[in-house]
């Protein structure tokens, strides 16, 4: 290393914390760039700190931790496929219907008849959780069609089926409920 | 239209920062830091590249037969042989040309309509096309 390219105080940190912070992207993308990456935030470290001190390097970070995010997923998202995209989908729709009636449970068990808003949110959440599972059914279909003849057989099957399942559930929630009459 | 033509065709209309990577680099084979250093000199600091976006580009243009990794190093005394240089492919050359043909192609239809002749209208540098002179 040359000796100009010696950074000091608040610049070495940042160097540290900006290579720190590289753990965001994909683990391939870091194996690949990360240590470019940390360089070319190091030379910026570097020529902040000659220019405008520590001020100067300070005022990297907005820029840089928008830029890190913003790259960061975009990253994740592309190189999302299918798959794992089913994956996720189809254990986040379980964990938030677990979530949904644990609220509602809870709530009933310890502040007694929950208000109706509580309902609403089971309501509501039952939907969600329920729409989640469609569209990882769907996602999973798409991927087995892609895999051959019976992956198109599945996925011929799978879409009435799924889009009868949402029409029950718009139905259900498009009819208006009834308020609960509290007696005393 | 050449089907080579055709095929760099497809890939426009390339993003501020892929384009401006791709001048960048049509001065000669440069590593990450430089390209940065450059493209905020070129656009009077308009456009500043954050090493985030500049590697997920480069991871791109790479795919795309854009550029290279050159296999060359620097000499250690004049800089870091750790760096990683790039340069242009005479495909990544002919993208960047037809990018440019296109978008002069938009500042003429601009100029056309007028809208270049807002006064106060300052587009920042001098955009050369067909200027008088």
């Amino acid at each position: 290393m040359k000796r100009d390219d010696a950074l000091s105080g608040v610049a070495v940190w940042s160097a540290r914390l900006y290579r720190a912070l590289l753990r965001v992207f994909p683990a391939s993308f870091r194996r690949a760039y990360g240590d470019e990456m940390a360089r070319a935030f190091r030379d910026l470290c570097r020529d902040a700190w000659r220019t405008g001190g520590a001020g100067g390097v300070l005022a990297l970070w907005p820029g840089a931790l928008r830029d890190l995010l913003l790259a960061a997923s975009a990253e994740h998202v592309g190189g999302l496929t299918m798959l794992r995209l089913t994956m996720i989908l189809s254990l986040a729709a379980p964990a938030l219907f677990l979530l949904d009636n644990l609220v509602y449970m809870v709530w009933a068990v310890s502040l007694g008849d929950p208000p109706d808003f509580m309902t609403d949110v089971a309501i509501y959440g039952f939907i969600g959780w329920l729409g989640l599972a469609v569209v990882a059914w769907l996602v999973g279909a798409f991927v087995a069609a892609r895999q051959g003849r019976w992956g198109w057989f599945a996925l011929a099957l799978c879409l009435p089926y799924a889009g009868s399942l949402l029409y029950s559930v718009l139905e259900s929630v498009a009819t208006p409920r009834v308020p609960r009459v509290r007696t005393a | 239209m050449t089907q080579e033509n055709g095929v760099a065709e497809a890939l426009l209309p390339l993003t501020p920062a892929v384009f401006q990577i791709l001048l960048a680099l049509s001065g000669g084979e440069r590593h990450g830091y430089a390209i940065m250093r450059e493209v905020e000199a070129s656009t009077q600091g308009q456009l500043r590249i954050g090493p985030g976006t500049l590697y997920r580009s480069i991871k791109q243009m790479l795919a795309q037969g854009l550029i290279v990794e050159t296999e060359e190093r620097p000499d250690p005394a004049l800089d870091d042989e750790r760096r990683r240089y790039y340069r242009l492919t005479e495909f990544g050359q002919r993208v960047a040309a037809a990018e440019a043909r296109r978008l002069a192609r938009l500042v003429a239809q601009a100029r056309q309509r007028h809208l270049l002749d807002i006064p106060g209208f300052d587009p920042g540098f001098d955009p050369g096309l067909g200027g008088a002179g």
